[in-house]
C-alpha cells in the first residue's frame, strides 16, 4: 500500500502549492484584463490585424488558385453552391488567443528571460496555427459548408487548447521554477 | 547541416527530451481520441444542454426584469456551450488517475462550467437589453476566458497536480 505524503512537509507543500496557484490565478486575470482593456481601447490595432490576417489568408488562397474578392476583411467565395462570404473578425485574428497565452505565461513563476522565450516563441506559434486553421475553414466553406461549424467552432476550441496546453508544457520543461517550491517544502 | 541533424538527434536521444515528447505524442493522441467521442455524444445531446443554459440564464435575468427569449438564446449557447467537450477530453486524456476521481472532477467542473456559461449567458441578454457596450465586453471577455483559459484551469485544480503534469527534468513532475 502507499503512504500518503503525510506530515509536516506534505502539508508545506500543500500549502506553498496553494499560494502559488492563488498568485498565478491572480496575476493571470491581472494581465489579461488589463491586455484586453488595452485592445478594446485601441480598436484601430484590431482592425489593422484583421486587415492583416485577411490579406494573408488571400495571399494563400491566391496561391492555391482559388477564385474570390476581398472587400477590407470580408471574403466573397464564388462556389459550386453558390456565393458564400466570410469575415475575419477580431476573434478571428487569433489576438484574444494570443493574449490568453502571453497571460498565462506572464503570471507562471519563471524568469524574465524564459517568459520573454515562451513569449517569442508562443506569438508566431499561435499566428502560423491560426492562419492553417483561417485557410483550412475557407476551404471548407468553399467546398463543404455543412462541416464550417463543426470547424469554425468546435475545432478552434480543442485545438486552440490542446495546443496552448503543450506549448506550455514545452516551456515549463525549459524554464518554470516548480523545483524552487520543492525544495522549500523540504527544508521547512 | 551536419551539425544541425547530430543536434537534433541528441535532443531526442536525450532521455529528458524524449520522456516529455513521448508523453505529449500520447496526451494528444488520447486527447483526440476523447474528444471525438465527446463531440459526438454533443452532437446528440447538445441542443439539450444548450436549452439547459438558457433555462439556467431566466432566474438571473429575473432578477434585472428581463426575460430570455429562448430562440436567440440558443443561437447564442451553441456557441458558448462546447466547452464541457473540451474539459471531458482533457479529462479523458490524463492517465493513471482513478475512474472515480476523474468522475468526480469531471462532475465539478461541468458544474462550474455551466454556471460560467449561465452568467455569460446572462451577460450578453442583459447588454442587449441595457443596449451597452461594457456590459457586450464583459460577455466577450468571460465568453474568451470560460472557453480557453476555464477548461484548463479546471483540469490543473480538479485533477491530482503530478497526474497532469509531464514528466520534469528530474523525471518526476
Amino acid at each position: 500500500m502507499k503512504s500518503k505524503p503525510s506530515g509536516k512537509r506534505g502539508s508545506e507543500k500543500k500549502r506553498i502549492f496553494r499560494r502559488e496557484f492563488s498568485l498565478f490565478i491572480f496575476s493571470f486575470f491581472s494581465i489579461w484584463i488589463l491586455l484586453y482593456i488595452l485592445f478594446r481601447m485601441n480598436p484601430s490595432i484590431t482592425s489593422s490585424l484583421q486587415n492583416i490576417v485577411s490579406k494573408e489568408i488571400a495571399f494563400f488562397l491566391r496561391l492555391m488558385r482559388y477564385d474570390f474578392d476581398l472587400k477590407g476583411s470580408v471574403f466573397i467565395f464564388q462556389t459550386s453552391h453558390g456565393i458564400e462570404k466570410m469575415s475575419v473578425i477580431a476573434e478571428c485574428t487569433g489576438l484574444y488567443t494570443t493574449m490568453i497565452f502571453m497571460s498565462i505565461i506572464g503570471a507562471f513563476p519563471a524568469g524574465i528571460s524564459g517568459k520573454l522565450i515562451g513569449i517569442l516563441i508562443g506569438i508566431p506559434a499561435i499566428h502560423i496555427l491560426n492562419m492553417l486553421r483561417m485557410i483550412f475553414i475557407s476551404l471548407i466553406l468553399y467546398h463543404k459548408r455543412s462541416l464550417f461549424d463543426f470547424f469554425h467552432g468546435y475545432l478552434w476550441q480543442a485545438g486552440f487548447v490542446i495546443f496552448m496546453l503543450i506549448l506550455v508544457f514545452l516551456w515549463m520543461n525549459k524554464f518554470a521554477r516548480f523545483e524552487k517550491a520543492e525544495s522549500a517544502g523540504g527544508k521547512k | 547541416m551536419k551539425g544541425r541533424a547530430v543536434k537534433i538527434k541528441g535532443y531526442f536521444r536525450n532521455t529528458e527530451n524524449a520522456g516529455i515528447g513521448r508523453w505529449i505524442l500520447v496526451f494528444i493522441v488520447r486527447f483526440t481520441a476523447a474528444s471525438l467521442l465527446f463531440f459526438i455524444l454533443y452532437i446528440l445531446g447538445g441542443s439539450y444542454y444548450a436549452k439547459l443554459i438558457a433555462y439556467g440564464s431566466k432566474p438571473v435575468l429575473a432578477v434585472f426584469s428581463h426575460d430570455v427569449i429562448v430562440e436567440k438564446a440558443m443561437n447564442v449557447t451553441e456557441d458558448i456551450a462546447i466547452n464541457p467537450v473540451v474539459f471531458f477530453s482533457l479529462v479523458a486524456a490524463a492517465s493513471g488517475i482513478r475512474l472515480k476521481r476523474k468522475l468526480q472532477a469531471a462532475a465539478l467542473g461541468f458544474l462550474i462550467l455551466s454556471a460560467a456559461n449561465i452568467l455569460t449567458l446572462s451577460t450578453a441578454f442583459l447588454s442587449f437589453y441595457e443596449n451597452s457596450e461594457t456590459l457586450w465586453s464583459g460577455a466577450e471577455f468571460l465568453n474568451l476566458t470560460i472557453n480557453f483559459f476555464l477548461p484548463i484551469l479546471l483540469w490543473f485544480a480538479l485533477l491530482p497536480l503530478e497526474k497532469v503534469l509531464p514528466p520534469g527534468p528530474s523525471g518526476k513532475p
